[in-house]
């Protein structure tokens, strides 16, 4: 099957890096993992859900995700229609999977949360302006309640779009429905979110 | 919903479906609705700049790095950055002045939480003090409300680099990493696991010549303990960035929690790194979590290397070949118990780990061993042979008699066609054997390691009770465990053992070519033992036994033969008969030079004999030649610190003793101290000797007090080794009453000359030269005492003595006449004094000495 391509191409000197990576120089890896690591930390977090994340440190999950990206750098078909964010994001999902799994097995003490500090790293300058009065922690958490009290699909449509960085038609894959109406989805997802964040904080209002 | 709210859903659809912004005012002129609706629009640009998208990725947004501002610090420039902190560069002003890093939380992140993070954090590290981790010094708030931490600051580079920048030996690597270890292990022993070791956090410190490794970044540790410090510190992009260095449990943390073995792994990584300079799995060939492959060894790694060894040699002042030697075996095991797949199978601890390498440093087995009897065996030789010092040989031989057992046992069974029964029974005392051995291991089901005595003590109980029906391998056995026995000084043991093996094979009519040479063997031993319990008579009897024998069987050029006449040598020198001695070990000498070659590492003991007998009888020139000789061969063969390397500096200080160059003799003796001091127990005999030795050459220097210190040492152990009457210890009172006497205590300087002079009598008899020296010093007391009578006497009796058992002409003689000269003057014995001047003056031209100088 024939995709058109929506999502730009990894950056020139994410394929740089990439390439690196793969001749095995550990510098281009980290580079990697430097940039991606706190938006997919987020996304794993998010996509964990509270009741993961006590009993398992997203941080953690994060790094076997990375572990596994690492192993796999060779099967990721750099420059093609999938994003990097994608990739990872694919890697982290089954990642989170598997714990799940795991936890409904019973197999580990559960007790740990240690809340971590959402798209604080990828905030930019545009939300530091405008919340410059609050801590961005505060502003982070706030958006991760939000997102987390969304409904299934208004919650998953912006985390494979935002976090994911997948294409429309992409998302349409995932969740059976066509581009269009993928785009509608995510537009009600985000104004949905847009009220939460105003209804849970007004204090958050500039 | 309200109309504002629809307006906005309305405005969001444009802006995703159509990828524009519709002015607000488009939608509603209502006053109340359109601020509502700018609000929302705010908010959602808010957010949607708050979350990640693909051209917000490369936007990340970044705090200004302004210098903070820290009450008593003077900050400097930024050193780095972490997930939660920066690190500046700073000096301490207040109350002591200080270089430290400053470690400040990012602005933006100083919540509650962060804060609680942070605490946990500085808890955990003020709680470590350890000379190779970095040391918090304090903490505190800067003046715009962030968290810091001042820490010691590490001027230092990667661990692993700088050791190859210095070039630093395998033996310092290892030294270096032992401290590591400590470090993390005292981290861990205050809760803290590092959970990122890695050449980047293990620093390498210089003071001048003093090198410190610095564990720093324990900023990502976890606490270990339960409950409120549980937190975890991951920082994103460092532990994440070294995947190389991650433990299995780490990259697969489903299984189980990661504990302090996690470390561990990361310490076998980074000791691969500096042993070999590369880590055990390439950058790609992680192990992966669940089906995690075995590491390969550090010495396969590097022969896998091929061309790129030589300069990984080179950088650990080795030559690959060489580093190949050394890594293989034992550190190979260490680096991979260390990294093993299943942390159950690691080193419990870096402590155990540190303690690996250390018995590694003293040739005891190491728990990293595998399990096989061979390697138990070989390393229980080895060991043995640091510690039981000259009797060295015989241990040594313990490990070659067992080889040779079992070959023996072969020829044995083809040539007399032994029953399967007894071939059974044959590889059960190879077992024995080598079982016996392995209880040298420390991981033996006893816990502690086994004394060599308890372990010889169990090995003759058995052989005295399992081996009744093969008479040749008891026999054999029971003389290899005399031959430890006399190696450990306990000769009562090794006395009664080898009896044994003597009259099992004299019962047994040893009749064949191979028994004879083992009653041969077993008589031999039995010599040697009974030699140095001091019964030189009855050695003299067992020793001729045994070299008949040889000479008969294996023939007068035999090695067997030569070693005979070592023995009688030996024999004859500690009766005093210098020139048979001498003649003896020629004898030896040129067997052995015959059979091997003049440098084969065997002539060296045999130089050391002829040399020292040359010593004896006045050649001190010759008697150097010959032991210089046979120095260079025992470093050459045996290394710098091996008890016979010390055993010939003690020689050598002999001779510069009888050359008079006291200060050389005291440097040689205590280089042959030192050595024995580091390989033998503390009350071994020849660190009684070494004392007694040194205390000579002090006392011409006039320090008697640390030679009355050295001689008293001496006697102690001496007294403990040989009981109340021997030669030995008879020296060594000797030596002391001159001391005492020296030191103007007439009195007791004769009591313990007297006790050393009754002792020689009693166990050397009257003709033994040794007498000469009790008899002269008490000459020396004597005439102090004004009693000449019994001086004059004394010193004929000295003179009569050396000129009987050295030679008329000999240096020593003189000694005997120099204080009789006075005395004969005093006494008016005016034609004995013409005598005993003509005598010295032919001496005094027989070594070209010039004349005397008037007293």
């Amino acid at each position: 099957m024939l995709r058109s391509r929506h999502m730009p191409h990894p950056p020139d000197d994410d394929l740089q890096l990439l390439q690196e990576a793969r001749e095995g120089s550990i510098e281009a890896v980290n580079a990697l993992f430097a940039k991606y690591g706190q938006k997919l930390l987020s996304l794993i977090r998010l996509r964990m859900g509270p009741s993961l994340r006590r009993r398992l440190e997203s941080q953690d999950v994060l790094q076997h995700t990375m572990l596994k990206a690492y192993e796999r750098l060779d099967q990721f078909a750099g420059g093609g229609e999938t994003s990097l964010m994608a990739w990872f994001g694919a890697i982290a999902r089954n990642e989170i999977r598997d714990q799940a799994r795991f936890f409904a097995r019973g197999g580990r003490d559960v007790g740990r949360d240690v809340p971590l500090d959402l798209a604080v790293g990828a905030a930019h300058h545009t939300l530091r302006t405008e919340v410059s009065r609050l801590h961005l922690l505060a502003q982070a958490r706030l958006l991760e309640q939000a997102i987390e009290s969304l409904e299934d699909n208004h919650k998953e449509v912006i985390l494979l779009r935002r976090f994911e960085e997948l294409s429309f038609p992409q998302i349409g894959e995932h969740l059976g429905k066509t581009p269009d109406a993928c785009r509608m989805l995510y537009s009600r997802a985000m104004a949905a979110l847009t009220f939460r964040v105003r209804d849970a904080a007004p204090a958050a209002r500039a | 919903m309200s109309d504002a709210r629809q307006l906005f859903e309305r405005w969001l659809e444009v802006r995703t479906v159509e990828g524009r912004d519709l002015p607000a005012e488009d939608l509603t002129q209502d006053p109340a609705s359109l601020k509502e609706l700018r609000g929302l629009i705010e908010s959602f640009k808010a957010i949607d700049g708050a979350l990640p998208s693909p051209t917000h990725t490369a936007l990340v947004f970044e705090a200004p790095r302004e210098p903070p501002q820290v009450h008593r610090f003077e900050v400097g420039e930024l050193l780095g950055e972490g997930g939660m902190g920066e690190v500046w560069a700073a000096r301490q002003t207040s109350p002591i002045t200080r270089p430290v890093a400053l470690k400040v939380i990012k602005r933006g992140l100083d919540t509650a939480q962060v804060m609680h993070r942070f605490e946990a954090e500085r808890q955990s590290l003020a709680a470590m003090a350890h000379p190779a981790i970095a040391q918090v010094f304090e903490a505190g708030v800067t003046a715009d409300g962030r968290p810091y931490f001042a820490m010691e600051r590490v001027t230092g580079t990667a661990i692993t680099h700088r050791c190859d920048q210095l070039a630093l030996s395998v033996q310092r690597r290892l030294e270096l990493f032992v401290e590591v270890c400590r470090g993390v292990h005292h981290a861990h022993q205050k809760g803290v696991i590092h959970r990122d070791l890695k050449p980047s956090n293990v620093l390498l410190q210089e003071d001048g010549d003093l090198l410190q490794p610095k564990i720093i970044d324990f900023g990502i540790a976890k606490a270990v303990t339960q409950g409120e410090a549980h937190v975890t510190l991951t920082e994103l992009g460092q532990v994440i960035g070294t995947p190389a260095y991650m433990s299995p449990e780490q990259a697969d943390f489903s299984r189980q929690d990661v504990d302090t073995r996690s470390d561990v792994y990361s310490l076998g990584v980074l000791l691969f790194e500096l042993l070999v300079g590369v880590r055990p799995f390439g950058d790609r060939d992680l192990p992966s979590p669940g089906g995690a492959a075995a590491a390969p060894t550090p010495s396969s790694r590097l022969s896998a290397l091929g061309g790129r060894a030589e300069p990984v040699a080179a950088r650990r002042d080795a030559r690959t070949q060489t580093l190949l030697r050394t890594l293989r075996g034992e550190l190979d095991w260490i680096v991979l118990k260390a990294l093993q797949v299943d942390r159950e199978k690691r080193y419990s601890s870096p402590a155990d780990f540190a303690e690996d390498i250390e018995r590694y440093f003293r040739n005891e087995p190491v728990e990293a061993g595998p399990p096989g009897t061979a390697y138990h065996l070989k390393k229980f030789v080895r060991r043995h042979r640091l510690s039981v010092g000259v009797g060295v040989i015989a241990l040594l031989a313990l490990g070659s008699a067992f080889a040779g057992l079992t070959v023996g046992l072969e020829r044995a069974l083809e040539a007399e066609a032994r029953t399967r029964a007894e071939a059974l029974l044959s590889q059960n005392v190879a077992d024995f054997l080598a079982e016996l051995f392995e209880r040298a291991s420390p991981t033996a089901e006893l816990g502690a390691e086994l004394s060599v005595r308890e372990l010889l003590d169990q090995g003759a109980d058995r052989i005295g009770t399992e081996l009744e029906d093969q008479p040749r391998v008891r026999s054999r056995l029971l003389v290899t465990m005399g031959r430890a026995y006399n190696g450990l000084g306990q000769y009562e043991d090794a006395s009664a053992l080898l009896k044994d093996a003597v009259a099992t094979l004299e019962t047994g009519g040893a009749d064949a070519p191979d028994d004879e040479l083992d009653l041969a063997k077993a008589l031999y031993e039995l010599a040697e033992v009974t030699l140095a319990t001091g019964a030189y008579d009855e050695a003299e009897t067992y020793s001729q036994r045994a070299k008949a024998i040889r000479l008969r069987v294996a023939g007068p050029e035999s090695m067997a033969h030569g070693q005979s006449h070592t023995q009688l040598g030996n024999l004859r020198w500690r009766k005093g008969l210098y020139p048979e001695a001498l003649e003896h070990h020629e004898t030896a000498l040129s067997i052995q030079e015959a059979a091997l070659g003049p440098d084969a590492g065997v002539l060296a003991k045999t130089l050391n004999n002829v040399a020292i007998l040359r010593m004896e009888q006045g050649n001190f020139e010759g008697a150097r030649d010959y032991m210089e000789r046979g120095l260079a061969l025992f470093k050459r063969d045996l290394g710098p610190t091996h008890p016979n390397v010390a055993s010939n500096y003690n020689n050598l200080g002999l001779v510069a003793s009888h050359l008079t160059d006291y200060g050389a003799c005291v440097a040689y003796l205590q280089k042959a101290l030192d050595i024995r001091r580091e390989n033998l127990a503390p009350d071994h005999p020849d660190i009684a000797e070494g004392l007694n030795n040194i205390g000579t050459c002090l006392h011409p220097q006039g320090r008697f007090e640390d030679a009355e210190v050295a001689f008293r040492e001496a006697i102690a152990i001496r007294r403990k080794v040989h009981g109340e009457q021997h030669p030995d210890i008879a020296s060594s009172l000797g030596n002391l009453g001159r001391v005492r006497a020296a030191l103007g205590d007439l009195e007791d300087g004769r009591r313990w000359i007297r006790e050393a002079h009754d002792m020689f009598l009693e166990t050397l008899g009257p003709e033994h030269p040794y007498l000469a020296f009790t008899l002269l010093w008490l000459a020396h007391i004597d005439v102090e005492a004004d009693d000449l009578e019994s001086a004059h006497r004394r010193l004929i009796r000295c003179r009569e003595i050396r000129q009987k058992s050295l030679d008329p002409l000999h240096p020593s003689v003189a000694d005997c006449l120099t204080p009789h000269f006075g005395v004969l003057k005093r006494l008016h014995l005016d034609a004995e004094l013409g005598e005993a001047e003509a005598l010295d003056a032919e001496i005094r031209e027989k070594y070209a000495l010039g004349p005397r100088d008037a007293d």
